[in-house]
């Protein structure tokens, strides 16, 4: 248990937690007073998970670098573990603030869009490490939100995050979640030159 | 001014947004070359330089974050003791660090913009660059370099970088939502919204430039000021900031009265046209096009020949088609030119209005078998045919069985017969009073 906490407190996961509320504070918010806005309804299902998916990446960075890997116990149970709690935790948060709007229909959509993000920037943070990791999701929302005003009907299918919510799409938002979480799992974020200090 | 310049050149060779400038300048190259040609449209120099400065703003959202990153760079690596040393004033050092990372910011977008350039000087048939969707976009950069910084020197964490690009990013995309003046607050507020954004027939309202840069100068300088200030609180920096937030304030104020509409309006008629040529062919009937639109005329141009030939020289049929710049841009006119719109549904667009002068949107049976009759002549896609289908018959996609039986049967005729029974009754099929038994 012990070996928990030092974990979850080295990638600072209780603050990104306490960031998820507030995302879902902030979702549930602006439902409350511009929920009937199509404009601001389809921002925010972009905005606010991607805040969510960009901490979640974020705390794939471990702080002690390569020194971290001669640990005896199996990294990929702690970082699952954590990956896996913040996961749930923004989905189940999204899912339930937007369950109080007017129009609650969005409810998925705001919770698939997270973890498809997500996801994304698990894979980013392979890359570009996890501090880097909301660059690739925030590109890809604005392409896409960007694709949808110049395409009208006609939207390709890589831009699922504007569309609102079908089988289709949460079969590509989880397949992204899915390879990312294996890769996180597995590998843990990109180690920088200087350890990955915060 | 010699160690400030060896600074600044220091921190340009080592900046960690050196990294992001190909992966920036390939993101905006891709959204905006994507975004060109909406529904087969072709490349207009308004739509490529408008799309060019609103992906600059998109790169912005990503060098905020950059921004954050950089002003985190000697608390990582544990320098700040050091720096402090450090003979040079802090604020050289802060404008040093946000110099050197900005930048590679504006080199990607610059160099995108060479490229798009490049890409509509080859396929635009007619108007001229406008740099001033760039500039505006440029000015965004440095803009958002600036406030990813404060956030950075205020917030300092492994978040800062993440929260920084997608806070900026929210403000800007909600700030361009509202439909009051504070819109034209946003860099956004470039794009033409609305409904034939990019009419060519008439003058595109101008940028009002000059506030704009001066209030996204003023947004640039102040973030910098305080980010000096939050570190040491010295007069002439409270100074600096004053005058920026009062050059931010007037820039606000200048933008928001010089913006000639309001840009989710887009209201030409009564707005002045501008001259020009058109392009044309000669088939059955002349063919014109606007000379933006020339590079469809081929192909555009040759459907329609298809389309009427069977009704050329018939009473009531057309004697010229031609794009016409709106209200008049659809329809059949009294004097037999026929209005054409260019692009992905062309051919339904001008069956429809053939076989059709009422005023109601649906089709007869008879009018529906007779327009999908001559889009059958061109060759017509599936979602052509789903279009005309669609606005037809007020939603439903299914031609009906006695619809497709009369169709077969007009079709099966010799093209005398065809041409001798439209001649006798198009304008009757026109108006409506033909029944689907009355087609041969």
């Amino acid at each position: 248990m012990r070996l928990w906490l030092l974990f979850l407190r080295s990638r600072r996961a209780f603050p990104a937690a306490a960031g998820l509320l507030l995302c879902a504070a902030l979702c549930w918010a602006i439902g409350s007073q511009w929920g009937e806005h199509g404009d601001i309804v389809l921002l925010t299902s972009l905005i606010v998970p991607l805040a969510a998916a960009a901490m979640i990446g974020a705390t794939t960075t471990s702080p002690f670098g390569e020194l971290e890997l001669t640990l005896s116990r199996p990294l990929g149970t702690f970082r699952l573990g954590e990956l896996a709690g913040l996961l749930s935790l923004a989905a189940a948060a999204l899912f339930g603030a937007v369950a109080t709007w007017e129009d609650a229909a969005h409810s998925w959509q705001f919770a698939r869009n997270a973890l498809g993000l997500c996801g994304l920037g698990l894979l980013s943070a392979q890359v570009v490490g996890g501090r880097w990791a909301w660059a690739a999701p925030l590109g890809f929302c604005m392409l896409a939100l960007f694709q949808r005003g110049a395409a009208g009907d006609a939207m390709p299918r890589w831009a699922w995050v504007v569309e609102p919510a079908s089988r289709a799409t949460s079969f590509i938002a989880l397949g992204l979640l899915a390879a990312g979480l294996l890769a996180a799992g597995g590998f843990g974020g990109r180690v920088v030159e200087d350890g990955g200090k915060a | 001014m010699t160690a400030a310049l060896r600074l600044l050149r220091i921190e340009v060779l080592r900046s960690a947004a050196l990294w992001s400038m190909l992966p920036l300048a390939a993101l905006v190259a891709w959204g905006t070359t994507a975004t060109m040609h909406p529904d087969g449209a072709p490349t207009l120099w308004s739509r490529s330089c408008i799309q060019l400065g609103m992906l600059c703003v998109v790169a912005a959202f990503i060098m905020s974050g950059v921004g954050a990153w950089a002003a985190g760079r000697d608390r990582r690596r544990q320098m700040v003791d050091l720096l402090v040393t450090m003979p040079s004033p802090l604020a050289l050092r802060d404008l040093t660090l946000w110099a050197g990372t900005a930048v590679w910011g504006l080199i990607g977008c610059l160099l995108t913009g060479a490229y798009v350039f490049a890409v509509a000087q080859r396929e635009a048939t007619w108007g001229g660059p406008a740099p001033s969707p760039l500039v505006i976009g440029l000015c965004s950069v440095l803009a958002s370099t600036a406030v990813g910084y404060l956030g950075g020197v205020l917030v300092p964490g492994r978040f800062a970088a993440s929260l920084a690009a997608v806070g900026f990013a929210a403000a800007v995309l909600l700030v361009g939502t509202r439909s009051s003046a504070i819109a034209y607050l946003s860099p956004l507020a470039m794009d033409p919204r609305g409904s034939e954004p990019y009419d060519v027939f008439y003058r595109a309202p101008t940028l009002p430039l000059a506030p704009v840069c001066l209030w996204l100068a003023g947004v640039t300088a102040s973030a910098l000021a305080l980010a000096v200030l939050w570190r040491r609180r010295t007069l002439p920096v409270l100074g600096v900031l004053a005058c920026a937030l009062c050059v931010a304030t007037s820039g606000a104020i200048a933008t928001m009265q010089d913006f000639e509409h309001p840009p989710w309006e887009r209201i030409y008629p009564g707005q002045p046209l501008v001259a020009y040529q058109p392009a044309c062919i000669e088939r059955a009937i002349p063919i014109c096009v606007h000379p933006a639109y020339a590079a469809t005329l081929k192909t555009d141009g040759e459907r329609i020949a298809q389309v009427v030939e069977p009704l050329a020289g018939i009473p009531g049929g057309p004697v010229r088609a031609e794009q016409l710049p709106s209200p008049e841009r659809h329809g059949l006119r009294a004097d037999g030119t026929l209005a054409i719109v260019p692009g992905a549904f062309v051919v339904p667009r001008a069956a429809y209005v053939l076989v059709h002068a009422g005023v109601s949107q649906s089709l007869t049976p008879a009018q529906l078998a007779i327009a999908l009759w001559l889009m059958d002549r061109t060759g017509a896609s599936a979602s052509e045919t789903q279009w005309m289908l669609v606005v037809a018959q007020a939603g439903t996609t299914v031609v009906d069985e006695p619809i497709d039986a009369a169709l077969a049967r007009f079709a099966a005729l010799a093209p005398d017969a065809q041409r001798a029974w439209l001649c006798a009754h198009f304008q009757e099929l026109r108006a409506g009073q033909i029944e689907l038994d009355d087609l041969p």
